[in-house]
């Protein structure tokens, strides 16, 4: 349970090429003060700054699946058949030799041989919102601050991909996500909370002439002008730079991609015809044409009673979904440059408690990472219950700063926040270098 | 001028047919209704476009205690004042009249004012008239409303909180007690103490919402309720507070006992006897799905055993106790009431709770409540009040944590207390939380409306009747599904079963709600639409909390709700025959006359006389009626409609 050795043990080989980058860019980059608020301006700067050749990141794109409500390891990625942990769930050899998972998981099992798994993952809370702000942020929640989301800061550093789509998208609506955080509200996720749907209400009725919204648009900002020379706030900055973002994605180019009845049926079937399985289809879209940052939410794992009754059909939804993603991606030579993440805010109890369920336990519980050239395997180890971690410990930050290295953001660097406070993109978390190619 | 004004006035109508023909392509585009033929919009639902019949009566606030609250809010401003003089902080000058207006009816009823109820407040001369109005909007059938919106992101309520537990009835009775004015302290502790099935005590859905969590049932109500979070020491001492693990258990012990769910296999024998019975007179008989979720349905039943024992967890690691040692039953800080000593573990917890001695009972409302007129707590976060929190005016908390102990937890009389002060009348002043400052009340906090007074106020421009349907209250419920498991025949069962689709089921009250779609949203009041709302819904988008999380509710923006306001069907909402601003424009005799209609209904403001030129060039331009619906869209669309200042 000793984390700290653990993680002590692969402190980072950082190469040289990436520390004088970073070097370099720091020095750029803290010429732009930032005290007294990020305005566009400075946003611009940082942008221009970030031209220079930054560390190369394999990963173009990031899929990052968060299982909300705390998945349990013990029903999916680190069964433990034949303990006292082990529950309702059966164990089955996966095309790795001597790796067990769930029975519910055969498609993922038999591609697990591309896949890293890691199984020490570990958190310093057992509350959902804290637990879900920290895998997002990287930081715990403090009352004077928003932390930017990793999707926000993978858009502040690098130029979008796409300049007609938002760079960061949230397949999923919880409450409480981070979003942009101290960062440009240009660069929060847009939310499409129902991916079947895809995003709504993106046209103006066609009986308006071409002209009509921009009049519209320009009446608006006429009629407001007595209200904005009277009140200021931050509130209302972001407000206009998300109207930008609305009016830029309304004209653009590339909308349809949004739509995942372009899909075949037959395609839509294989992801299923879930919640989890239509957004992974749609984050393949996305990926596709560019999109940065796709987050994709699916809970909720959250099984204090009757654990056997509802996690299993949630399983087998994810089973589907993400195996079919992997293979869609590689099919089409995405994997390549798309890391596909799958981690959740903590796991669950080994034991089962009177309502035949599992509680919060953050001691231990897994994830995996898949793409980009990540090395396959099993990273770190839970002990023979699945309580607490045997080997290799790896936190929320870790996990972060190993999707940042990929990403090519700078995990060094300081960046200060409007309150005038130091903060570095995954705190102090170090990249898993084993899995990292 | 004016019978060039009076024409365009004639050929709106006209013109709107214009508009809304083309409507037709838009909704084949969309995939949404065909409006008929003879119609030229979609049509606004019958129900909401007559003023609503008679609405159940709201508590008023009580006369004899006008004087109170005076005294009370100049003492509030005293203390307000004292502090910003004191910190050379200039004190915001008073807000105009249609600036404060809307910002009662937001703050009181949940929605803007309507055209009628701005201009009544503006024109009025009397002198107490801000008194006035907040006497009236505090006992006013928006009021329950609003506040069962504000209780429930507070309370997390859900409809149902599992598939078979159907809690309408707790959303309800919440919503009464906003209704009647119930002391905080009484009904908070009734929906802590409550027994049986939720449509026999409906104040059980406060435990049944976390059902199978009974120990972070704990943790949600002493954070709620004391502001104060011991959660982390469920698995062990809190890392920056005082609370040890051994702490937590002995709070723990006090409901220890509570069952929310009577032994499964209850139910599962009475299926089973059902199923048995029907295939005795016909083999392919199946029992319908509803029947099965009827009789599990009749499971949920909150039942208080005392002799139950509290252990701690078998992997409790410190040295003042053992692992599955027997706790007892401790409070966390002071002692339970001498009176309550003879009661149940369960009663002396919540007798403890709620007791006007236990002081972070009062201050933790005295507190959300200042942060929800004013717009900032004196600490925060609300729900994390610890004894080194800092407090901007120690003060002030102090003196509201003891009025609302004197007021004997009457929460519309202490909300009169604030709106009667003058600092809640100052013009609002922005604060940016992010500078770890203290905000210092110069007036209130300019703050963007709620999800739901969004949602609610644009139904307000647009309808008559935002209470457009009934739907089955407990009683009805109680009636159609309770069942004794024990000798429940396949006879009852089935005719239970399709009472239950009929007039009660989810499917049904949906049905009901119905009858007030328009475009895909059914347009009544947020406080009367199903919790949760889907992801995207309209009032979802803006931020409404999904009731997973406690206060989870944002307003921050995002692109979808632009977008929906661009593109959404609201503007077409606002000019359909027979909605409330175009009635008012149709009614209006010059252009001038219909750009205060569409400001005052919209901004609740007249137009400067720079909005009149912007206007007037816009409605010149040739196409009437095209013109409004832009105007009426871009007002709608200003930073200025989301914003209560």
């Amino acid at each position: 349970m000793d984390r700290s050795n653990a993680v002590n043990t692969r402190l980072f080989n950082e190469d040289t090429s990436r520390r004088s980058w970073m070097a370099a860019a720091a020095r750029s980059l803290l010429g732009v003060s930032l005290v007294g608020g990020i305005g566009p301006r400075h946003w611009q700067a940082l942008a221009q700054a970030a031209e220079m050749t930054p560390p190369t990141g394999k990963a173009k794109s990031v899929i990052f699946l968060s299982m909300t409500g705390a998945m349990s390891h013990l029903e999916t990625l680190d069964p433990k058949p034949g303990t006292s942990s082990a529950g309702a769930t059966t164990a089955i050899q996966s095309r790795v030799p001597g790796v067990l998972v769930s029975e519910l998981m055969p498609k993922l099992s038999y591609m697990l041989n591309g896949i890293s798994l890691i199984r020490s993952l570990t958190t310093e809370t057992a509350d959902h919102e804290q637990g879900k702000y920290l895998m997002r942020t990287s930081y715990k929640p403090l009352n004077s601050i928003r932390h930017p989301g990793l999707g926000a800061w993978a858009n502040h550093i690098h130029e979008r991909a796409n300049k007609h789509l938002p760079g960061n998208v949230l397949l999923g609506s919880s409450a409480g996500h981070p979003g942009a955080g101290f960062l440009p509200a240009s660069i929060a996720p847009v939310p499409v909370p129902n991916s079947a749907n895809g995003l709504q209400n993106t046209k103006s009725p066609p009986y308006l002439a071409d002209d009509q919204f921009k009049r519209r648009m320009s009446l608006a900002s006429q009629f407001d002008a007595s209200f904005r020379s009277k009140n200021d706030s931050q509130l209302i900055d972001a407000y206009d730079q998300t109207v930008r973002e609305a009016v830029r994605l309304m004209g653009s180019a590339e909308l349809k991609v949004f739509d995942i009845n372009a899909e075949k049926e037959q395609i839509r079937n294989v992801y299923g015809q879930t919640q989890i399985g239509q957004s992974c289809l749609l984050a393949r879209r996305l990926v596709e044409k560019g999109v940065r940052f796709i987050e994709v939410e699916y809970g909720n794992w959250d099984h204090h009673a009757d654990i056997n009754k509802s996690c299993p059909k949630m399983v087998t939804e994810l089973d589907n979904a993400l195996s079919a993603l992997l293979r869609d991606l590689s099919s089409k030579g995405l994997l390549d440059e798309v890391l596909v993440v799958l981690s959740t805010e903590f796991g669950r109890s080994p034991s089962i408690n009177v309502n035949a369920g599992r509680d919060h336990h953050p001691g231990v519980f897994s994830g995996l990472m898949c793409g980009a050239g990540v090395k396959a395997g099993v990273f770190g180890k839970s002990d023979a219950l699945g309580g607490s971690v045997d080997e290799d410990g790896v936190s929320h930050q870790d996990v972060n700063a190993t999707i940042a290295t990929a990403l090519g953001l700078p995990l060094d660097q300081e960046f200060e926040a409007p309150n005038g406070r130091p903060f570095r993109i995954c705190d102090n978390g170090q990249p898993i270098q084993a899995i990292l190619a | 001028m004016r019978s060039c004004l009076l024409a365009c006035a004639i050929l709106f109508a006209a013109a709107f047919q214009i508009i809304f023909m083309s409507d037709i392509a838009w909704a084949q585009h969309r995939g949404k209704p065909k409006p008929s033929q003879q119609f030229r919009g979609y049509g606004l639902p019958e129900p909401v476009k007559h003023l609503p019949q008679k609405l159940p009566d709201v508590a008023p606030v009580e006369a004899t205690r006008k004087g109170e609250c005076r005294e009370a809010a100049r003492a509030i401003d005293n203390l307000v004042e004292a502090n910003l003089k004191h910190l050379s902080i200039p004190i915001n000058p008073v807000a105009d009249d249609h600036v404060f207006v809307r910002r009662l009816f937001l703050d009181t009823v949940g929605t803007i004012p309507t055209l009628m109820e701005t201009n009544a407040f503006a024109s009025s001369m009397e002198i107490a008239k801000q008194e006035t109005l907040i006497d009236t909007l505090l006992g006013s059938h928006g009021y329950p409303g609003h506040m069962l919106n504000y209780w429930s992101n507070i309370l997390r309520i859900l409809d149902r909180p599992e598939e078979n537990i159907l809690a309408y009835g707790y959303r309800d009775w919440v919503r009464e007690q906003m209704r009647i004015n119930r002391p905080y302290d009484e009904w908070v502790y009734e929906m802590m103490t409550a027994s049986g099935k939720v449509w026999d005590n409906p104040a059980v859905g406060f435990t049944l919402r976390d059902n199978g969590m009974p120990l972070v049932h704990v943790d949600n109500t002493i954070r709620v309720f004391l502001g104060t979070q011991i959660g982390c020491a469920q698995c062990h001492d809190h890392p920056f507070d005082k609370w040890t693990q051994k702490d937590f258990y002995q709070i723990a012990a006090y409901t220890y006992g509570t069952q929310t769910k009577d032994d499964r296999a209850a139910a599962i024998d009475a299926i089973n006897r059902v199923q048995t019975e029907m295939k005795r007179d016909d083999p392919d008989a199946r029992l319908k799905a509803t029947v099965e979720q009827v009789l599990e349905a009749n499971l949920f039943r909150v039942a208080y055993d005392a002799s139950s024992s509290m252990t701690l967890p078998h992997d409790y690691q410190y040295s003042d106790a053992a692992p599955l040692d027997h706790v007892d039953a401790k409070v966390l800080w002071g002692s339970v009431p001498s009176d309550a000593v003879d009661q149940s573990p369960r009663e002396q917890y919540a007798r403890w709770l709620t007791s006007s001695t236990n002081e972070l009972f009062a201050k933790t409302l005295a507190n959300r409540l200042w942060k929800k007129v004013m717009g900032v707590g004196l600490i925060e976060p609300s729900d994390d009040i610890r004894t080194d929190s800092p407090c901007e005016n120690e003060e002030l908390l102090q003196f509201l944590t003891e009025e609302l102990v004197r007021l004997e937890f009457n929460q519309k009389e202490f909300l009169r207390t604030l709106f009667y002060t003058q600092t809640y009348r100052r013009e609002s002043s922005n604060f940016d939380p992010s500078t770890a400052e203290f905000y210092h009340y110069p007036g209130p906090r300019l703050r963007r409306m709620s999800a739901e007074q969004v949602w609610d106020s644009v139904l307000t421009i647009a309808t008559y009747n935002p209470y457009p349907y009934s739907l089955p209250g407990n009683e009805r419920l109680r009636k159609v599904i309770d069942v004794d498991l024990a000798t429940v025949n396949a006879k009852q069962a089935e005719a239970i079963g399709s009472e239950f689709d009929d007039s009660v089921s989810p499917a049904a009250r949906f049905k009901s709600m119905c009858s007030a779609a328009y475009c895909g949203e059914i347009l009544a009041r947020s406080s009367e639409l199903p919790s949760p709302l889907p992801a995207d819904h309209f009032i979802r988008q803006f931020g409404q909390c999904d009731r997973e999380t406690i206060e989870g509710d944002s307003t921050e923006p995002n692109v979808p709700q632009i977008l929906t306001m661009f593109n959404g069907p609201f503007t077409h909402m606002m000019l359909e025959e027979g909605s409330v601003i175009n009635d008012f424009l149709k009614r209006s005799s010059s252009s001038r006359d219909a750009l205060d209609v569409m400001f005052l209904s919209i901004l609740n403001r007249p137009p400067t006389s720079r909005d009149r030129e912007i206007a007037m060039a816009e409605l010149n331009r040739g196409d009437a009626a095209m013109g409004y619906g832009n105007v009426v869209w871009a007002l709608i669309n200003t930073r200025e409609f989301l914003f209560i200042q």
